[in-house]
C-alpha cells in the first residue's frame, strides 16, 4: 500500500495516539537514516480535495505541537511503500538535516494584507482608477456592457497593484518593528486575492512578536490578518 | 480603516491551500488538483525534480566546456 508523507523530525518523536492523516489513516513514524517521517497509508490516488489538505496540515499542526520543529512536506507526496519512501529520504539525508537545522525552534506566521486603502503616497497607487464621476471617468451609465466589463477588469488590476504595495509597504516596516524576533521573511507573494509575506520566528517571541505588530498597527492603515503559527512550510525548501 | 488583526474563515482556507500546494519540501511523488469529480492538473513532482536536475548538468556540463576551451576558441556545438 502506498506510503504518504506528512512531515520530517530529527528528535525522533512518535505522533500521538490517534492521530489521523488523509483520508483517515493512523499516522505512524517510521526510521529514514537517522530521520523520522511521519507517515500513514494511503489508496494509490491522493487528490487534492479541501479535506485532505487539511487533514496534512492537521498532522504537521500535531507534529509541531510535539516537540521539536518539524520540517513540513508538500501535500501530495506519496511513494510505493515505506521502503521506497525510506531509499528517497536517505538519499536527500544531507539537505533535509540542512533544512532541519535552519528551522530549528522556529515556527512561521503568515502576515496576510486584504486591502490597501492608504497607499495613495506609492507610485503602484497611482494606477488605481479615479472614483465614479470624477473628471477623468465617464459616468458608468454611459458604458456599454464591453466597456463596463473591460472597466471593471482594470479596476480589480489597479486594486490588486495597491495591495502588493501596501503588503511590500508593511512587509518593510514590520522588518524595521520586530528586527531581532524575524529569523527569516521572504518577499511579498499575491495570490487567489490575497498579499501576503511569511515570517520565520522563534517559538518563544510569538506573542511579543504579535504585540510588537499590533503596536504598529495603531498608526499603520492596513487591513490584515496574522495567521499562525504553524510548521514553517516557506521556509522548508525544495530538499 | 484602522489597523485590525481579524479572523477570517475564508482567509484561513485559501492560505491553506497557498500553503499546503505551493509551500513545504518537496522529496519525490505526484499530485493531483481536481475540482469534484473533475482532474485538472497532475503533477509528476519527480519529473519536475528531474527536470531540474537535468537543466543543472547541462548548466555544468556548459561551464566545463567553457574552462577547457581557450578564451580565444569558441566551443562549437558537437553533432
Amino acid at each position: 500500500m502506498p506510503t504518504y508523507l506528512y512531515c520530517l523530525r530529527s528528535d525522533g518523536q512518535e505522533p500521538p495516539a490517534g492521530l489521523t492523516g488523509v483520508d483517515g489513516g493512523p499516522v505512524r513514524a517510521i526510521d529514514a537514516a537517522g530521520l523520522v517521517a511521519w507517515v500513514s497509508d494511503v489508496s494509490d490516488k491522493v487528490t487534492a480535495t479541501i479535506d485532505r489538505m487539511k487533514a496534512h496540515d492537521a498532522v504537521c499542526a500535531a507534529a509541531l505541537a510535539a516537540g521539536e520543529t518539524p520540517l513540513p512536506v508538500r501535500f501530495g507526496q506519496t511513494f510505493r511503500d515505506d521502503a521506497a519512501a525510506v531509499s528517497e529520504l536517505e538519499s536527500r539525508n544531507v539537505p533535509l538535516r540542512t533544512r532541519l537545522a535552519r528551522i530549528a525552534g522556529c515556527v512561521e506566521l503568515r502576515i496576510i494584507v486584504t486591502g490597501g486603502d492608504r497607499v495613495s503616497d506609492t507610485s503602484a497607487a497611482k494606477t488605481r482608477q479615479q472614483p465614479p464621476g470624477s473628471a477623468e471617468t465617464p459616468p458608468p451609465k454611459e458604458d456599454g456592457p464591453g466597456t463596463a466589463f473591460l472597466k471593471r477588469l482594470a479596476q480589480e488590476g489597479g486594486a490588486d497593484l495597491a495591495r502588493e504595495a501596501a503588503c511590500e509597504d508593511l512587509r518593510h516596516a514590520v522588518r524595521s518593528a520586530a528586527k531581532s524576533m524575524i529569523i527569516g521573511q521572504h518577499p511579498c507573494e499575491s495570490s487567489r486575492g490575497v498579499s501576503f509575506f511569511p515570517v520565520l520566528i522563534r517559538r518563544a517571541d510569538v506573542d511579543a512578536f504579535r504585540s510588537a505588530l499590533a503596536e504598529m498597527l495603531t498608526f499603520k492603515a492596513t487591513g490584515l490578518s496574522v495567521l499562525g503559527p504553524f510548521a514553517p512550510y516557506s521556509f522548508a525548501g525544495d530538499a | 480603516m484602522s489597523g485590525e488583526v481579524v479572523d477570517n474563515t475564508s482567509l484561513e482556507l485559501s492560505d491553506l491551500i497557498n500553503r499546503v500546494l505551493d509551500k513545504g519540501a518537496v522529496i519525490a511523488g505526484s499530485v493531483t488538483i481536481s475540482v469534484g469529480d473533475i482532474d485538472l492538473i497532475q503533477l509528476d513532482l519527480t519529473v519536475v525534480l528531474t527536470a531540474i536536475e537535468t537543466v543543472r548538468s547541462a548548466e555544468r556540463r556548459r561551464r566545463e566546456l567553457q574552462k577547457e576551451a581557450n578564451a580565444d576558441v569558441p566551443v562549437l556545438p558537437t553533432e
